[in-house]
């Protein structure tokens, strides 16, 4: 049952049986695997089956430096489906080296090891509708998968990792209307959490207190609560309640984003073919092989969880002499500020980029047809521009783990929003860890090109990190703010993803992650909610 | 030795029910059917005319009615055949079908209300009033998705459709419960229901116990047919589908026999259902349909092997 928060009378008090905060993907998964007919569960979502620009006004907040962290409402979304209205839907695990608790990055670890969340990849996998759970090409395609660059062979990169790509699904569309007919489920649009009463000992949630758009305000009381609001809204609405449990101080610290970038010249060698586009699996997904830093590596290197893909060079650039890439930056207006922030720094359109398109005119409108056939009338969509370079040089695209690090964080800024919830402040650092990782990933990456004779990578360290930093955080990846631990010491939550000295408080989405790993966090997040869903209907 | 008369016993299901029975040294199996060439085996008759069913039953111990056909053919042929049952104090068993329940959604056990509003929905539902007015001993099994080898609508034209790009991952229009059932299953449970002692006006659901979703049928059986990778089809394509489908329609309800294969509105609200078939009572009796799995597998093999 869908209902709507602006047709409930003032000083309602709800009593249900499980309320899930937010439905993004987290909570979605967590209301479609939990309810059952016997257990009343009720999904409180601040938006609507559609975004408003007035609902998502509450996720405006303060960037400590806007150079390095982009605007607090952008690559979020307050619908029915969260931010899987506006992601691009790749797909990874985290790797077992990720759960692992690693001499050579301070606060690693989870009390929970990848064979606690393996049973929960398959599912999730299907959810977010990206094919069977294989992530290995030889896993994936039997007939084979082209190489990322025929003929690279290391000790230290795997070129067999694999990632898979989600349509990319909107789990509000997608499951809506399985939501809707769900025995025992309801689920309350534009309904805002705005605060979390205790009970005396601050050791249990007694009410939530909730305001529909207009601003009137009512409670619910439910035996369990699951905040599944996100890695930002989730520590504001802990910090703004004043704290629970015996975590407060570390609520909204250690956030993390990933470190990503497009950096140097890769010159595959010649005759050596390079595969930087997509396969088709048999369930119909597109998949992509990519460079994986194998953990021993890691461990030898004392660095991050590191992978790499090649790419077309930045579009900005014409010397790519590819008129599609230089198409794109005539594309501009049409595209989402979530994207054209990755395109590169933005630039009128030039006489060698209109060059670049007049000279390359079969290749442009090659590209601008798939792209429509593809992408734009596709349901499962080509998941990104993959033109190979005229010049034939390529670039490096990079995403790496970043470090847990107490100094990076959520406050509350001193300013409210409309229903007088404080605002976020993010402050989000980066540390010599993480651009370590990312200097000798690269290092290592070029060192094992020119020995296997498969190609030559052209950069410089200082390029590297620059361009590792060029967009700051890795927008939309919001992680660690209530962070999982054993003890309630180093953490926020417990192994079962409770509030540590609560009764019925949980937290299910990116906030909980201890490490960040190299993958995006769509999947494991999903993951994490299904497990906390059996977790829940055990207890 | 009891004698069994299977009307239909040419058709999809027929045929399974006859071998089924054929196996069996405890059973005489004859195929009743309107065309064909008058053998030991089988019978010719017309099961809507009462004279015609009266002499094909003439010593039948049992009848099984498995007929195909128009809304007429399908309430008429129940009607003559259990009459002529109840007359000669014959066993009797209707092959049913799932399409009595209508949209009903959820699990839906035998007591459920018919609440079907298709033609053919409505015409089975008719059958099934007519065989309790006649008074014969009956038993009722309602069919889910008949699948297994020759199937044509449930497993020939989807694969067809499958590997026309027609058909694939349908999103949020596919998570309908697409309640797979073998006709080689129906047989078993036919022969396993003759070989006891039935309580008059029993009913029973029959599908896997596994019912996979419709995305999911398409998907494990695009994959055993090898139909390349699966298509995500998307509401604007379902849409004109239905679309396209509408003269088709009219044709067939005004008597066209061969149509293309399309899509049509009815067909596409199946694809949405959630309708799971709860088969509890037929398993009180030690009848255990095939999973999903082989239900996929068998018809796979088949439609592989087809000219």
């Amino acid at each position: 049952m869908i209902e709507d928060a602006r047709c409930v009378p003032s000083g309602l008090a709800i009593e249900t049986g499980l309320c899930i905060v937010g439905g993004g993907p987290a909570g979605i998964a967590l209301a479609l695997r939990y309810a059952h007919p016997a257990r009343p569960t009720l999904l409180l979502e601040s938006g609507g089956i559609d975004t408003d620009p007035a609902t998502d006004l509450l996720n405006e907040g303060e960037v400590e430096d806007p150079a390095l962290h982009p605007p607090a409402a952008l690559y979020r979304r307050r619908a029915l489906g969260g931010a899987t209205g506006i992601w691009g839907g790749r797909c990874a695990p985290l790797d077992p080296i990720d759960f692992a608790p690693r001499a050579w990055m301070p606060h690693s670890g989870w009390p929970i090891t990848h064979e606690t969340l393996r049973p929960y990849y398959e599912p999730a996998n299907a959810l977010c509708e990206a094919g069977a759970f294989a992530y290995t090409s030889a896993a994936a395609f039997p007939a084979g998968l082209s190489p990322p660059l025929e003929g690279f062979t290391s000790s230290r990169f795997t070129d067999d990792a694999l990632e898979r790509f989600s349509c990319p699904t909107d789990f509000g569309a997608r499951y809506r209307d399985a939501l809707a007919r769900r025995p025992g489920l309801s689920i309350l649009l534009h309904a805002t959490a705005i605060g979390i009463e205790t009970d005396e000992r601050r050791e249990a949630v007694a009410a939530l207190n909730v305001a529909a758009p207009s601003g009137l305000t009512f409670t619910v009381r439910a035996e369990i609560v699951v905040l599944a609001t996100g890695g930002l809204e989730t520590p504001r609405l802990l910090l703004a309640s004043g704290g629970i449990g015996t975590a407060r101080d570390l609520i909204g610290r250690y956030y993390m984003c990933h470190i990503a970038g497009v950096t140097g010249r890769l010159h595959p060698a010649p005759g050596r073919a390079v595969a930087h586009g997509y396969g088709i699996a048999a369930d119909g997904t597109y998949c992509r092989r990519r460079l994986a830093l194998r953990p021993e590596a890691q461990a030898s290197l004392g660095i991050g969880n590191f992978i790499a893909r090649l790419h077309h060079p930045r579009p900005a650039d014409p010397a790519h002499r590819t008129g599609a890439l230089s198409a794109l930056q005539f594309a501009r207006p049409f595209l989402r500020p979530e994207y054209t922030l990755r395109l590169g720094a933005s630039e009128r359109p030039s006489w060698p980029h209109i060059r670049n398109v007049l000279l390359d005119l079969p290749g442009t409108a090659g590209f601008a047809a798939t792209w429509l056939r593809r992408r734009r009338f596709a349901v499962r969509k080509f998941p990104s521009v993959a033109v190979p370079p005229r010049a034939g040089i390529y670039a490096l695209d990079f995403h790496a783990e970043q470090a847990p690090d107490p100094q990076s964080r959520i406050t509350l800024a001193a300013t409210r929003d409309r229903h007088g919830v404080p605002r976020l402040r993010i402050a989000w650092r980066y540390s010599a860890l993480d651009l370590r990782t990312v200097r000798e990933a690269v290092a290592a990456l070029a060192a094992d090109l020119r020995n296997s004779g498969a190609g030559h990578l052209d950069y410089t360290p200082d390029e590297v990190a620059a361009d590792a930093l060029r967009e700051g955080a890795y927008g939309g990846h919001h992680l660690g703010t209530a962070r999982m631990s054993a003890s309630p010491r180093t953490g926020v939550v417990d192994e079962n993803c409770r509030v540590h000295g609560t009764r019925n408080l949980y937290v299910a989405g990116g906030a909980v992650f201890p490490t960040s790993g190299q993958a995006n966090p769509t999947l494991t997040i999903v993951a994490l909610a299904l497990r906390l869903a059996d977790h829940l209907r055990a207890a | 030795m009891m004698r069994v008369l299977v009307a239909g016993g040419t058709g999809f299901v027929g045929s399974a029910i006859l071998r089924a029975l054929a196996a069996r040294p405890e059973f005489t199996a004859i195929a009743a059917a309107r065309h064909g060439i008058a053998s030991p085996h089988l019978r010719l008759c017309d099961a809507t005319d009462a004279q015609s069913v009266a002499h094909a039953v003439r010593d039948a111990d049992a009848i099984v009615n498995a007929t195909a056909g128009s809304a007429r053919i399908l309430t008429e042929s129940a009607a003559r055949l259990s009459e002529a049952a109840a007359r000669r104090g014959a066993r009797y068993v209707e092959i049913g079908s799932i399409a009595v329940y209508g949209p009903a959604i959820g699990s839906v056990d035998e007591t459920a209300p018919l609440l079907a509003r298709s033609r053919y929905g409505l015409a089975k539902c008719r059958a099934e009033s007519a065989v309790r007015e006649s008074g014969a001993a009956a038993t009722l099994l309602r069919a889910g998705i008949v699948v297994g080898p020759g199937s044509i609508p449930w497993v020939a034209r989807i694969a067809r459709l499958l590997r026309a790009g027609r058909l694939g991952d349908l999103g949020p229009a596919g998570d309908g419960i697409c309640n797979l059932v073998r006709a080689a299953d129906i047989g078993e449970a036919v022969a396993h229901v003759l070989a006891g002692k039935q309580p008059r006006g029993a009913t029973f659901n029959i599908a896997a116990p596994d019912a996979p979703s419709w995305n999911g049928y398409f998907a494990a059986l695009a994959h055993a047919i090898h139909a390349g990778p699966l298509r995500r089809i998307g509401p604007a394509q379902l849409a004109l589908e239905a679309r396209l489908a509408l003269p088709f329609a009219a044709l067939s309800r005004a008597g066209a026999r061969a149509s293309p294969e399309a899509l049509s509105g009815s067909l596409q609200r199946l694809f949405r259902q959630p309708i799971r078939l709860d088969c509890r009572a037929l398993a009180s009796l030690g009848i255990a349909p095939a999973s999903a799995a082989a239900c996929v597998a068998e018809s796979a093999a088949w439609f592989a092997a087809l000219p």
